[in-house]
């Protein structure tokens, strides 16, 4: 039985969810619940009540089921809720507003996503995220998780954010810049 | 009891799922998304109506006013313009057009698309109704509607924009007599004599005979003294502002 869940598409669970199966929400919560624990401890910089968070995402997943397109991909939006649940509790912590107007969203940019540029750089980063994302700012260290952790391509972390794919690539690029900055402040050398 | 068909899931989801068994935690139905959908599009549409109406206003404004003369007139004229232009419409067009913005960033082209792409297309569908509103017959009805104070709410506001800025030099009327360098005019002047004439005397080198006749409509744009005007800009009406 359990088999059968495993070669199921998160598409097609959530199709059998819509429809009334509600026993099926838990493996889809299953498959998640690693990753979303990963990506909100990252985001938020270990927050205390990350448990009640990714609760909170779980419960809103499963209310908005039947607004989940089934023709798009599942993963970007149930990470769309779970960015939506972090920065509300993020908003709550800081007074300051933590995405002012970003001018990167104006025009289009150019997109390039070189295949054996991108495992070489994988390795790099993965292994300076540990040391030096805490030193980041939110919106940073997010693109950094959902690119370099989570495995999302642009198009998936566009539709997660908000933002046109150019915009991604941008913000990418800028938060490795400062991945790299606040690692050599640490003493860690960005090839190590 | 652990077999295949129970399978062991982690605490959070043991706890979500538990709330799910229970009725705790409900789907919302469809419907409540649908209808989710249609106000936000009922609301786009909205918006960007009346933001086309309040641009085809702002239009309208300007040219039945003649402020929009105001322009011709050098240097003296582009600054009065700027002085009476309708700010607060074009600061509330502003505001729509943001709201319009936010509202189409929730759909999915409208977060794919860099900002510029949605400003300017948002920007020229406005331009283009605004247009088509402004050359409907719709404003022209509503002043003669106005005029004839059968118009509630927004009658004041239609009757105070046919009337030319008087405080800012801007005067509307109706030739009377024309002579070479002068002529008398019948118009809206309130210092003009009991019967509302009033002499124009034009401050500069243009041949008024050339272009004006009697019982045109004109635009004059000068200072007034009495019952005299020193013109330094005149421009006739040519388009009808009266309702068909």
């Amino acid at each position: 039985m359990s088999e059968i869940q495993d070669q199921l598409r998160d598409e097609e669970l959530a199709v059998l969810v819509q429809n009334g199966d509600k026993e099926k929400f838990g493996f889809i919560m299953e498959r998640y619940e690693k990753k979303l624990f990963r990506y909100g401890r990252k985001f938020l910089s270990n927050p205390d009540n990350i448990e009640d968070m990714v609760q909170d995402v779980f419960v809103k997943t499963y209310q908005s089921i039947r607004s989940f397109d089934v023709t798009q991909k599942f993963s970007p939006w149930i990470y769309r809720i779970a960015h939506n649940t972090f920065v509300n509790a993020l908003k709550k912590q800081s007074k300051s507003p933590l995405y002012l107007f970003d001018f990167d969203t104006l025009i289009s940019h150019p997109i390039y996503e070189d295949p054996k540029k991108i495992d070489q750089e994988q390795k790099e980063i993965k292994g300076m995220l540990d040391k030096g994302l805490s030193e980041l700012s939110p919106p940073q260290r997010e693109i950094l998780v959902l690119y370099f952790l989570e495995e999302m391509s642009y198009k998936e972390i566009g539709d997660i954010l908000h933002i046109p794919m150019g915009t991604v690539g941008v913000r990418l690029r800028r938060a490795k810049q400062a991945l790299k900055k606040a690692c050599e402040k640490l003493g860690i050398h960005y090839n190590e | 009891m652990n077999n295949t068909n129970t399978p062991q899931f982690n605490k959070v989801t043991k706890d979500v799922l538990e709330k799910i068994r229970t009725g705790e935690v409900e789907m919302r139905p469809k419907i409540y998304f649908l209808l989710k959908i249609i106000m936000l599009q009922l609301i786009v549409i909205l918006t960007l109506t009346l933001s086309s109406l309040l641009l085809s206003l702002i239009i309208f404004h300007i040219y039945v006013s003649g402020k929009l003369f105001l322009l011709g007139f050098g240097l003296q004229g582009l600054f009065i313009f700027f002085m009476t232009f309708p700010w607060a419409l074009l600061l509330a067009d502003a505001l729509l057009l943001l709201l319009l913005e936010r509202l189409l960033k929730r759909f999915r082209f409208g977060y794919r698309s860099p900002l510029v792409y949605i400003v300017c297309g948002t920007l020229i569908i406005n331009v283009g109704i605004g247009i088509a509103i402004y050359i409907s017959p719709l404003h022209t009805n509503l002043l003669h509607r106005a005029q004839q104070k059968n118009l509630p709410i927004i009658g004041d506001y239609y009757r105070d924009m046919h009337r030319s800025p008087h405080e800012q030099g801007l005067y509307r009327g109706t030739i009377i007599t024309l002579n070479q360098n002068d002529f008398v005019m019948r118009g809206d002047v309130e210092s003009g004599n009991e019967e509302g004439l009033v002499r124009v005397t034009v401050t500069t080198q243009m041949n008024i005979t050339s272009f004006l006749e009697v019982g045109d409509s004109i635009f004059v744009a000068g200072v007034i003294d009495g019952s005299e005007i020193r013109a330094y800009g005149i421009k006739k009406i040519e388009i009808n502002t009266t309702a068909q």
